[in-house]
């Protein structure tokens, strides 16, 4: 696989040749710091673009489009990773090899751009019928975080841990802010979005990527030069006794959530040792020492998880289960953090968790979304390139993973409490 | 070793039946690191009752003893369990039940010998006792008691319900809490010994893999493996009226925003001059022309708010074709009438139809990219015909206009069942 970077005033464009898959893959990346007051216009923006053009004003004109370049494949999505709002355009066509026609590449090549730079605006506004549909689809998404006990309960865990914290923000906004926007209004947003966000261009595949990149910048028209810093990570704060808040619901079981914060970690530990802690704590299977104390050895539940969100400082342990088990859940799930802070990792552990990360990664660079965005956190802030990780994984120590363990501090413990028994 | 070219895509399978007993099937890719091994057992949630040979009656299992089956069969003999033993390669092993069928897989990055040996190892060993069964038995029930939590399982079963009289497709693939407690371990052991068989099994593996040293690896693998002679279970035959239970459902859940279900079920007798595979090709373009994101009748319903989600899907399940429209709407009297109509008059014009299939063809060229797509691709081919399909481009290049009328016709767009769920507070 071939690294590349092309340089451009305005953004750059980052290309991954290799013969190992049948499509090629682009993502269009504007990034910038998260706003909490910008979040939900930014996702609305995005959601817009994607639904209604000037050449393609519905959606079934695009998809039609789509259709007609051999069934390419175009979405949009926001995510908000720590402090950071990345605002990825994300783009499927199949490789010019197998396409018998000479204008095939210039032609899907063009079409992303045309639906991004030339949205359907009329007076200073988006037009009113897609701008209409959107609204009520994301009012409706904001609403169905409700139905799923995972996702409502981190929400309201977020927001009783610190409401103020960019952490705690949706990406999808509230319904208020989402209610008060107009058509005119998120037009306003298109023009500061484009003037405020960096940009990348990120494409994997078996291209002749000179080529490729040259038609790329015929119709990419990103005129305005930014250099502003990103600060990627949320100095989240630390508490001296955790916080512990149960709410009701009408769900069956109980959601409980433990969040840590991480505490001031060295490079290493956030790139390479956490990987390794969370898969010997929570993420690796049946084998973890969560899972194996609440499942295996007490029948608390069938699966429990974790996520490791770095950018935000924090760490989650989470866990669906009956109320009159949660007192001994929470118990268990300290003393496993516990046991990794003393140290008490068995070489069986450590072994088995570096050979999981281990084929994790070839199986990461048999993927191409995983390959690009692998890239695209190496290009914003500096995570290691794939190629880079085995060697470290395999140098981890038990007192790498001991030192990282003792400046977990619990932040907060939030039930949300079922009506079972 | 049998060499099966998909033909058009320029991809070839090999297929093998290895010791005369277990059907192989092996999609070689060398350009990418992973294997992606499934270990299929033809038994599921909906095989509830069978009879060996030279039995008169059919012996009587508990719902949801496929999916507890599949939860003890990781145990092994000496205390462990199967993701003990793949913990040491760091590869990744899972299993799911649906109704059809139970299916363990094994993802890994290199000895390829050592993990294909312990699947079909682990898998046709068991190691049941009373013990380990009540501590599955707990874990199982908070599996249940989680998906009972999601809305959307919760309309998918009441849905069926109201379609099927008979059928088992209307109770959950877990099994009630009852089921699950009632369920014993000599019912466990007469489904092992009944159908986890290689005979009634099947292995696919997709990936950077030599075909010929998988199929050694399986043959040899087998030949130390000591089978009884296979019992020929014959699954009791259930008798399923050609009408829907009821037309219109609404139930209550904890959901936001209504959620609404319309299906048709048809008899698979309407269609019995039409080629099976090009009736399944034909029902996803039809369906994808009236319902999909290109369709008229989207674009008019969330232009007037009166949907935020619209998603058209087909099922064959033994006799019949069940089509289901599933949307979430604020407004279900007014949607629904829309879905109705449009359900009453399908159709798809020349130049829809010839684009939807040329996008469908390149479909089958990308799948190749994706080592558990193909593998779970050819699954679905095996379950569903028994073999491999080898020349979907050429059944999909055969379709036209006329042939598609055709299948309209024969659509039963009178036998509809509707499932409304409501939020709690209505």
């Amino acid at each position: 696989m071939d690294y590349k970077k092309y340089e451009f005033e305005t953004y750059n464009i980052y290309t991954i040749k290799t013969d190992k898959f049948k499509n090629c893959h682009m993502e269009i990346t504007f990034y910038d710091n998260a706003k909490k007051e910008e979040l939900g216009l930014r996702n609305f923006l995005v959601d817009m673009l994607c639904h209604s053009a000037k050449k393609y004003p519905k959606r079934k004109d695009i998809v039609i489009k789509l259709e007609e370049l051999y069934q390419a494949f175009f979405y949009g999505v926001s995510s908000k990773v720590g402090n950071m709002v990345l605002s990825t355009f994300s783009y499927d066509f199949i490789s010019p090899k197998f396409i018998n026609d000479k204008d095939y590449l210039k032609n899907v090549l063009k079409f992303p751009f045309e639906i991004i730079e030339n949205p359907n605006v009329t007076e200073n506004a988006f037009d009113e019928r897609s701008f209409n549909i959107i609204k009520k689809r994301i009012l409706s998404d904001i609403d169905s975080i409700k139905e799923n006990p995972t996702n409502y309960a981190f929400r309201r865990a977020l927001e009783n841990m610190d409401k103020e914290s960019i952490s705690a923000a949706s990406v999808l906004g509230t319904k208020d802010e989402i209610e008060k926007i107009t058509a005119k209004d998120l037009y306003n947003y298109y023009q500061k979005f484009f003037d405020n966000s960096l940009c990348n261009i990120y494409l994997i595949g078996d291209l002749d990527m000179d080529k490729t990149v040259k038609i790329i910048d015929t119709y990419f028209h990103n005129n305005c030069v930014k250099n502003h810093q990103i600060i990627p990570f949320v100095d989240n704060k630390k508490r001296k006794k955790e916080l512990i808040v149960q709410e009701d619901s009408n769900f069956g079981q109980t959601t409980l959530i433990l969040g840590f914060n991480l505490g001031d970690l060295n490079n290493d530990e956030i790139y390479y040792f956490l990987n390794l802690f969370n898969d010997i704590l929570c993420s690796g299977g049946l084998n973890s020492k969560i899972y194996k104390s609440l499942r295996e050895e007490n029948q608390l539940c069938y699966s429990v998880s974790s996520i490791c969100a770095k950018y935000d400082n924090l760490y989650y342990v989470y866990v669906s289960l009956d109320s009159k088990n949660v007192e001994l859940a929470i118990k268990l799930i300290k003393n496993a953090v516990k046991e990794m802070a003393k140290g008490l990792i068995t070489e069986e552990e450590i072994t088995s968790s570096k050979k999981q990360l281990i084929n994790s990664l070839q199986v990461i660079t048999d993927n191409q979304s995983s390959l690009i965005n692998n890239y695209t956190f190496n290009t914003i802030v500096g995570t290691p390139l794939i190629q880079e990780f085995q060697e470290k994984y395999e140098n981890i120590t038990p007192k790498n993973l001991s030192n990282l363990g003792k400046k977990l501090k619990l932040n907060f413990i939030y039930i949300l409490k079922g009506k079972g028994e | 070793m049998k060499e099966i070219e998909i033909k058009g895509v320029g991809e070839t399978i090999y297929y093998d039946k290895v010791g005369d007993k277990l059907p192989l099937y092996i999609w070689q890719n060398k350009k990418v690191n992973g294997v992606f091994s499934s270990l299929c057992v033809n038994y599921g949630s909906i095989h509830q009752e069978f009879k060996l040979n030279g039995e008169a009656k059919y012996h009587k299992v508990p719902q949801g003893i496929a999916h507890f089956l599949e939860h003890l069969n990781f145990y092994e003999e000496d205390g462990t369990t199967a993701t003990d033993f793949y913990s040491q390669y760091g590869s990744e092993v899972n299993a799911f039940t649906t109704f059809d069928y139970t299916c363990y897989y094994v993802y890994n990055t290199n000895e390829i010998k050592e993990n294909l040996n312990h699947l079909l190892d682990f898998v046709l060993t068991p190691n049941f006792n009373k013990k380990l069964m009540n501590k599955e038995r707990n874990i199982i029930i908070e599996e249940l008691k989680m998906d009972e939590d999601m809305p959307n399982s919760k309309l998918y079963f009441n849905h069926y319900a109201n379609i099927f009289h008979n059928y088992h497709y209307k109770e959950t693939i877990t099994g009630s809490e009852e089921d699950v407690r009632n369920t014993t371990i000599e019912d466990l052991e007469l489904i092992f010994n009944t159908f986890y068989h290689p005979e009634n099994m099947f292995l696919v593996v997709t990936g950077n893999v030599n075909p010929y040293e998988i199929s050694q690896i399986v043959d040899d693998n087998l030949k130390n493996k000591t089978f009884v002679e296979y019992k020929n279970p014959k699954i009791r035959k259930i008798k399923e009226p050609n009408n829907i239970v009821n037309k219109k459902t609404e139930i209550t859940g904890n959901v936001e925003i209504p959620k609404v279900k319309i299906s048709l079920k048809t008899p698979l007798s309407a269609f019995k001059n039409i080629d099976p595979i090009e009736l399944r090709l034909i029902i996803s373009l039809i369906l994808n022309n009236n319902f999909g994101p290109t369709s008229d009748l989207k674009e008019f319903l969330m232009e007037r708010e009166l949907i935020n989600y619209l998603n058209a899907s087909r099922s064959f399940l033994e006799d019949y074709l069940i089509i289901t429209i599933s949307m979430e709407t604020k407004y279900p009297t007014e949607a629904i009438k829309y879905i109705e109509k449009t359900l009453k008059n399908l159709e798809i014009n020349e130049k829809s139809l010839k684009r939807k299939i040329n996008s469908s063809i390149a479909t089958l060229v990308l799948k190749y990219d994706d080592i558990t797509g193909v593998n779970n691709s050819l699954q679905e081919d095996i379950l569903s015909f028994g073999k491999v399909l080898d020349n979907v481009k050429l059944h999909l290049e055969n379709i036209d206009l006329n042939s598609v009328n055709n299948v309209i016709k024969k659509i039963d767009s009178e036998n509809m069942a509707i499932t409304i769920l409501n939020p709690e507070n209505k």
